[in-house]
């Protein structure tokens, strides 16, 4: 059995402002980056391809294209380096992890959109006013009053990374 | 030199204040008292002895029942003397909880442990040794120590030669490493990186012994 003090450790390290999202998304971290004796944020845009959990140790995976080569990062989810996380777009995938993306190029490598988990469940977290001016400025996003009915998923492709 | 006993309670990882990941291994120091004390007059050297951990009664002799009602402490199952001068020692007294406010952040330290037991080993695992390549025809002979001696002068082979044999189960010490955290609420040490010994294990913790040399040596 795992020691109750541990637990305890790691629940002092967890944040509370941790932002709900699941992979498949795409999400933008605003990571500080110091700079001698000046702190600036650096934000990193990408499609979140794994999530792994484990209380104050759990991270998160973001992949990205950058000028045509795949780059991901691997973010601490509790970690109080970041100022925030944007949730771009909600992703519809049937993996957890979404390994399968390093293999493809170009149009195959963009991820589904699910709009309505986007305006729905996300309405009431903390980044959902990000997150919907987003999906406001996509070119694609259909009407965001309209709820899309149980079923018929308002699937529209956009691009899963940013192309560079 | 002040010490405590501890309990290792497993390792996991915190973030410290620049935002790093840091390995901890976490330390559990609550039972920790003072059972004893040996004063220069009547033992010609001046230590505190401290006692961990809840000791059943029907486990002890009569003789270290005796001991432990005569200090008026309760019984303790795991007890270590740790020698320091009078003056230290006399700031403690008998009944005395020890707790990890001892130690503060940032400080270094020195973990005793006794280390997980490795069963019979081979001298790579238990020495280090390189063995020999795993291919290029070596034939039986990838992992085994190689020649152990001479030839006739001296005709045996010297004592202390490292050769295969039992490995952990020894008292080993990890120095210098550094007080991530102190939670004196809940009596618990984080400390970084690893410290010898399974999960339960008892472990002794004192300040680091190179780092108050160090200070005598800058004395001087």
């Amino acid at each position: 059995m795992r020691p109750s003090a541990l637990d305890y450790i790691e629940s002092k390290q967890l944040r509370k402002d941790v932002t709900d999202f699941r992979t498949g998304d795409t999400v933008r971290v605003h990571w500080k980056v110091r700079e001698g004796e000046k702190e600036r944020v650096q934000p990193f845009e990408g499609v979140v391809i794994r999530k792994t959990k484990g209380a104050n140790r759990a991270t998160f995976t973001v992949r990205k294209m950058s000028y045509g080569v795949g780059v991901e990062r691997i973010f601490p989810l509790h970690s109080p380096r970041y100022e925030r996380i944007e949730v771009l777009t909600r992703g519809d995938v049937r993996h957890n992890r979404l390994f399968y993306l390093r293999d493809l190029r170009g149009k195959a490598s963009r991820v589904d959109t699910q709009e309505e988990l986007l305006e729905g469940p996300a309405a009431g977290a903390p980044g959902a006013a990000p997150a919907a001016e987003a999906a406001g400025a996509a070119p694609e996003s259909p009407a965001p009053a309209a709820p899309a009915p149980k079923g018929k998923k308002g699937k529209t492709k956009t691009a899963a990374a940013t192309q560079g | 030199m002040k010490g405590l006993i501890g309990k290792k309670i497993g390792m996991t990882q915190v973030f410290d204040e620049d935002g790093n990941l840091v390995p901890v291994t976490v330390i559990d120091a609550s039972s920790c008292t003072v059972v004893g004390k040996r004063t220069p007059e009547r033992d010609e050297y001046s230590a505190v002895t401290l006692g961990f951990g809840q000791a059943k009664e029907k486990r002890l002799t009569s003789a270290q029942k005796g001991a432990f009602k005569k200090a008026g402490v309760e019984p303790r199952r795991v007890l270590r003397e740790f020698r320091m001068s009078p003056d230290e020692a006399s700031a403690m007294n008998v009944g005395d909880t020890v707790g990890v406010a001892l130690f503060e952040k940032g400080q270094l330290v020195d973990v005793t442990g006794i280390t997980k037991g490795r069963g019979f080993q081979g001298v790579m695992k238990r020495w280090n040794f390189r063995g020999f390549g795993q291919t290029h025809g070596t034939h039986e002979y990838r992992r085994h120590p190689g020649a152990i001696g001479q030839r006739k002068t001296p005709g045996r082979v010297y004592p202390n030669k490292k050769m295969p044999g039992h490995y952990g189960v020894e008292q080993v010490t990890t120095q210098n490493l550094t007080v991530v955290d102190v939670d004196a609420e809940k009596n618990l040490l984080l400390v970084k990186g690893a410290v010898p010994g399974h999960s339960d294990g008892i472990v002794f913790v004192r300040p680091s012994v190179k780092v108050s040399l160090r200070a005598q040596h800058a004395k001087k």
